[in-house]
């Protein structure tokens, strides 16, 4: 409750307040799409040959492939020729500590309320900090370092690991998977890497904070976390936009892979800018995520909160290979305005007894469109396989629109599956009973959804749960008359 | 006609019956009386053959069979009778089919033709009237919507058409209110005799008024730890557990 | 001859006949859907253009009647109603149609005359053919069929029992077979419509229904699909329900392994259209699986006025290498406040190598709404088993009993009793329980 009370106070603005630039002098690819493009990357990075040929393979994939049109939302034709794949810092120099970053940057992440000060960071969260195609700097590398664990940006992880990476980068999402996971494997510029040794339990947050900061660019970074045996590891997403009247690209790819007896948890906030209350302008979050249970007694968990974006469209996926493996997804995603989203997840249950739980919560406010779509797989291996999934959809006043799409598919007679969905808006006798006791229509929503999102928000580390908690308010404000 | 030598039943690998034995005689009626947790009802689950309790070791003879050789309905069928404390729904057979099944499969076992129809109807009337349950309740589906003291009374109902050798009656006391009470029991006295056995589990010495054993039983930590007449009843219903638990106090 | 070619010829052989502008349309709009493959989202897990034969014969052949159709004839209730169609042709000597008051059963073909204005407004406005691969083909080319026109206010107790026979001889036939059914205001029926291949060789069907149901008027539908062993069938029942109106429609299929030809496969698809206040659908399928059968269920339900209610319950029981589809839609458009939609879906694999795919959708654009889908698929509950076998009741026949219970939960929502009685009967033998 105290919680929540402290929400309603802090909503007091009604937009974005992530939609300012920063000034830095930056450096860009030419504008469009080509091998040169791709080599240009590849050269700036300096990356091995084999990354680059591992580039290429997949450019030459994308031209073959065709965008999907399947996914239930819509939006004008996207020019690939007319982004910028690449924009950095100009004046670049080695940064060994905090002292080295540029000032403009560190007030941009101060701005967003997250300063790159370790002594000021939240108790025991190491941040790596993404704008456009680099990452910045990362925090408390050192003393992960001591325990054995490698959080760095990919392109150090290329250069450094380069036989972890070769060996795990694309093995839980190829080059061809999909459109935008080949056009990410040629282009990504940027993102993080984890690697947590076997049995060490990683002994704080790992967090990576995406921002999109020059105009036209596209953003395509490139997440890879292996946990190895017996380890566990919880990490967590931000993102953040300008505002802008044109649409901007995010195309990211997130693999993450479990060895026997390791967790993962990632958790994601994202709130890249929605356009504005007319629809114009916001982020195409187009995003692939997946999650390889490979080893024996593993576990992936996914917790999103999404917000933000213009269009969402991304399922956040486990493929439970190893026998007794758990795959969990927790979503909340909230459309307003103009905003559409196409999210769920998949859990394809390969090995015997593996179980996996699905939480979505879907809330469509103004003249939005929000969809689950899910796929449940029992693949004839998988004995004992057990899936529950719970769909609901909250709809805020009668422009909206909620959709829910699973898909079920159960090869094994001893697979179990429940499946169940509701769609309903916050009864009247509640919110009735809300302004009795003296709450205002808008705080009364605010409160009732929290509750209603409850279940995916206590999933969250607790400084993240409070954060969403608040964009959840701040997102669907003015929705309710 | 039961005998029980040194038990021992897990769960999911945890151990709730440890070396337990009790012998019950033809005609006897033996109450079994403890604290939450204790392995009551699973004593009465695993006599009755439910699949995932896990019997580690010991034996049981009934009428000179060794029970575990046995599936759960051939026990029932060589005539043990579990009066389930939360009595399944079952949507879609009515009770009359579900008994006509039932009376069918044991009198298939003892070698005797199927019921004539007639006398099947009669004698469900019969039983029914035992419990005083309204005959609507035949072609109702089995326990769907019935209330707590209804799904009760069928059990009793049910004990009294298969006319089983043995009885086991697992809380069946639980939920239910003074009336239906008096009518479960009157139901069960009038099922005793010389040659049938009841197995009576119970938290609350209430029922033992009604239905009289010859024999009381404090389980506790997955054993029997204190044996006596009807007298031990009502010494627990004054004193509660506390002094078994302290007298026990290493079993748990 | 490219498939194309073919059908193209054939339509040109059809001729002048009633409403050839709206079969025009329809075969346009045929050549240009074809047969969908599965790479279409409605067809993704029926693979049916691998499965119809390439070169399609679609012109009616009259059959002989073989003792099959005969003994199945006599071993029928004794219904007061009676249409017998063989290969989509009507067979007056085999039916039994009695004169009522307000009432009008005949052959589509008898009522392109003598009730031309009634079948001008009503034959093909319902399908989509547009967008309706089989039901652009039907249209096109369906030669005869069911009609039932129910004047206002008029009751009929007996149900109406049409029966399509397919006995083809031709292993290219894909007949064409279709039913109009007219319920003006007030008007209440029940309907039976069986579709049988009584023949030892594989049949092939595609069926549309079009029920209009008017203000306050009811109607009880049965589809029965109890000989399907060896028979690809598309089946469309299109239902348009006005204000307080009621539709009910059960879907019934089994198919048992007799011949088995490994060929089975059947689609329904429903779809009720609530286009006025306060009106009710009520969908239930049942649908036993053997050996390669492939049953696939699409229902729809479309809440386009407000204070409607809908119900779905579909179940499925999956044994040998059979595949159980299940695809149901709520769409509940703007208007549509105040709507109560629920949807149910249950399957039991009773073998490793059965599989099921289901996809219950809701897509919802109003919100003072309640809607609900809930899909479950798995094996009998462990709990309620060992109740049955601490009654002495044997696993195999705890078995039968709780597949029995679980699919005839179904049948109960057929309304009509005769029916539903001739279904309990032979879902007992189907499980071979015998009380």
């Amino acid at each position: 409750m105290a919680d929540n009370d402290k929400i309603i106070d802090e909503v007091v603005a009604n937009d974005y307040k992530y939609g300012f630039t920063t000034n830095i002098e930056q450096e860009f690819a030419a504008i469009g799409l080509s091998e040169e493009t791709v080599r240009f990357i590849s050269a700036k990075k300096n990356e091995p040959e084999w990354m680059l040929e591992w580039r290429l393979k997949a450019y030459s994939a994308w031209l073959k492939m065709e965008q999907p049109k399947w996914q239930n939302v819509h939006f004008p034709e996207i020019d690939f020729q007319s982004i910028i794949y690449y924009a950095a810092q100009k004046k670049k120099k080695v940064i060994n500590s905090l002292d080295d970053v540029d000032p403009e940057i560190r007030a941009t992440y101060d701005k967003l309320g997250i300063p790159i000060q370790e002594q000021k960071l939240l108790a025991g969260v190491a941040v790596d900090y993404v704008m456009d195609s680099e990452s910045v700097i990362t925090t408390f590398r050192e003393s992960l370092k001591e325990k054995g664990i490698i959080f760095c940006s990919i392109s150090e992880a290329i250069r450094e690991q380069p036989e972890l990476v070769k060996q795990y980068l694309g093995s839980v999402v190829p080059q061809r998977d999909n459109y935008y996971a080949a056009l990410n494997s040629a282009v990504f510029s940027d993102g993080s890497f984890v690697y947590i040794p076997k049995g060490v339990r990683c002994p704080m947050e790992l967090s990576t904070y995406f921002r999109i900061n020059a105009e036209n660019t596209g953003q395509f970074e490139r997440t890879l976390i292996i946990a190895d045996e017996g380890s566990y590891v919880s990490y967590l997403e931000g993102c953040t936009a300008p505002m802008r009247d044109e649409n901007q690209l995010h195309a990211a790819v997130v693999e993450l892979i479990t060895l026997d007896n390791a967790e993962i948890k990632y958790s994601t906030v994202q709130n890249w800018y929605p356009g504005d209350k007319e629809g114009k302008g916001g982020i195409y979050n187009f995003v692939t995520k997946r999650g390889m249970c490979r080893g024996k007694n593993s576990k992936i968990s996914w917790t999103q909160v999404e917000t933000g974006s213009a269009i969402t469209w991304k399922y956040p996926s486990c493929i439970l290979k190893g026998e007794n493996s758990i795959g969990e997804f927790y979503s909340v995603a909230v459309t307003n305005n103009y905003q559409q989203a196409d999210t769920g997840t998949k859990m394809i249950h390969i090995g015997k007894n593996t179980k996996s739980r699905i939480v979505s919560k879907g809330i469509s406010a103004g003249k939005s469109q929000n969809s689950y779509r899910g796929l449940v797989q029992v693949h004839k291996t998988a004995d004992n396989a057990y899936n529950s999934s719970q769909c609901d959809s909250l709809l805020i006043g009668d422009k909206c629109g909620a959709h829910t799409f699973p898909y079920l598919e159960i090869k094994n007679k001893t697979g179990r599956v429940e499946h169940e969905a509701t769609t309903s808006k916050i009864g009247e006798d509640l919110l009735f009973y809300c302004n009795q006791r003296g709450l205002s229509n808008e705080e009364a929503v605010s409160m009732i959804i929290n509750g209603y999102c409850k279940e995916v928000f206590k999933q969250l580390p607790m400084e993240f749960m409070v954060e969403a908690q608040k964009l959840l308010s701040i997102s669907l404000e003015g929705s309710v008359g | 006609m039961l005998s029980i030598k040194n038990l021992n039943v897990s769960i999911q690998g945890k151990q709730i019956l440890r070396d337990f034995n009790l012998e019950i005689k033809a005609g006897e009626i033996h109450a079994i009386m403890g604290p939450n947790g204790t392995g009551k009802s699973t004593l009465a689950s695993t006599l009755a053959g439910k699949e995932e309790y896990e019997v580690t070791s010991g034996e049981v003879i009934f009428n000179a069979k060794n029970l575990f050789d046995m599936s759960a309905d051939e026990r029932a069928r060589e005539g043990i009778f579990l009066a389930f404390q939360y009595p399944v729904e079952i949507p879609g057979v009515s009770t009359t089919n579900f008994m006509k099944a039932a009376v069918n499969a044991k009198r298939k076992h003892q070698g005797l033709e199927p019921m004539d129809a007639k006398d099947f109807l009669k004698l469900m009337r019969e039983k029914m009237a035992l419990v005083e349950m309204n005959k609507e309740f035949s072609s109702r589906s089995v326990n769907e919507g019935f209330s707590g003291g209804e799904k009760k009374r069928n059990e009793i109902f049910q004990m009294a058409m298969l006319e089983p050798a043995l009885c086991l009656l697992d809380e069946t006391d639980s939920g239910l209110d003074i009336d239906a009470l008096r009518i479960v029991a009157n139901g069960v006295n009038k099922l005793r005799d010389a040659n049938r056995s009841f197995l009576v589990i119970t938290h609350y010495q209430r029922l033992l008024n009604y239905i009289v054993p010859d024999y009381v039983h404090v389980m506790y930590g997955g054993k029997i730890v204190k044996s006596g007449g009807k007298e031990l009843a009502l010494k627990l219903e004054e004193q509660g557990y506390d002094w078994i638990k302290e007298e026990n106090s290493e079993l748990v | 001859m490219s498939f194309t070619e073919n059908i193209a010829k054939q339509f040109a052989l059809i001729g002048n006949t009633n409403v050839a502008e709206l079969r025009k349309n329809a075969f346009t709009a045929f050549e240009k859907l074809g047969i969908p493959s599965s790479r279409h989202e409605e067809w993704k897990y029926t693979n049916i253009k691998t499965k119809l034969n390439e070169q399609l014969s679609l012109t009616p052949v009259d059959s002989q009647v073989n003792t099959a159709v005969k003994n199945y004839i006599s071993s029928l209730p004794p219904y007061s109603f009676r249409i017998i169609f063989l290969n989509g042709v009507f067979h007056s000597e085999l039916s039994i149609v009695p004169q009522m008051k307000g009432l009008t059963v005949c052959s589509l073909k008898e009522a392109f005359t003598s009730n031309s204005s009634l079948v001008e407004k009503y034959f093909g406005k319902l399908v989509n053919y547009s967008e309706e691969h089989f039901a652009a083909l039907n249209t096109a080319f369906v030669n005869d069929g069911a009609f039932v026109h129910i004047q206002k206010n008029v009751l009929i107790d007996e149900p109406i029992y049409i029966q399509y026979f397919f006995t083809a001889s031709d292993v290219n036939a894909f007949a064409q077979t279709r039913s109009l059914v007219i319920l003006e205001d007030g008007a209440s029926i029940q309907l039976a419509e069986d579709f049988r291949n009584a023949s030892n060789i594989s049949v092939q069907y595609n069926h549309v229904s079009e029920v209009y149901v008017g203000k306050n008027a009811s109607i009880d539908i049965v589809k029965l699909q109890l000989e399907v062993s060896n028979a690809i069938g598309v089946d469309t029942l299109e239902a348009q329900v006005e204000r307080d109106g009621k539709f009910s429609a059960a879907t019934i299929t089994f198919s048992s392994p007799n011949t088995g030809t490994g060929k089975a496969l059947i689609r329904n698809n429903v779809t009720a259209r609530l286009i006025g206040e306060n009106s009710h659908a009520d969908l239930n399928g049942l649908y036993f699986g053997k050996e390669t059968a492939h049953i696939d269920n699409h229902i729809l339900v479309d809440h386009i006025s407000p204070n409607c209610t809908s119900n779905q319950l579909y179940k499925g029981v999956l044994d040998d290498e059979s595949t159980g589809v299940f695809n149901g839609k709520i769409f509940v458009k703007p208007d549509a406040q105040k709507t109560n939609a629920f949807q149910s879906s249950k399957a039991l694999l009773l073998s490793n190598e059965a599989s099921i795919n289901s996809k219950p959708q809701l897509e919802i654009f109003a919100d003072d709404v309640k809607c609900s889908h809930g899909a479950a698929v798995g094996q009998l509950d462990e709990n309620a088993l060992f109740y049955l076998r601490a009654r002495g009741i044997t696993k195999q026949e705890a078995t039968q009993i709780l597949t029995y219970a679980f699919a005839h939960e179904v049948i109960e929502h057929v309304h009509s009793k005769p029916i539903r009685q001739f279904l309990c009967d032979r879902l007992k033998d189907e499980l071979k329980v015998n009380f």
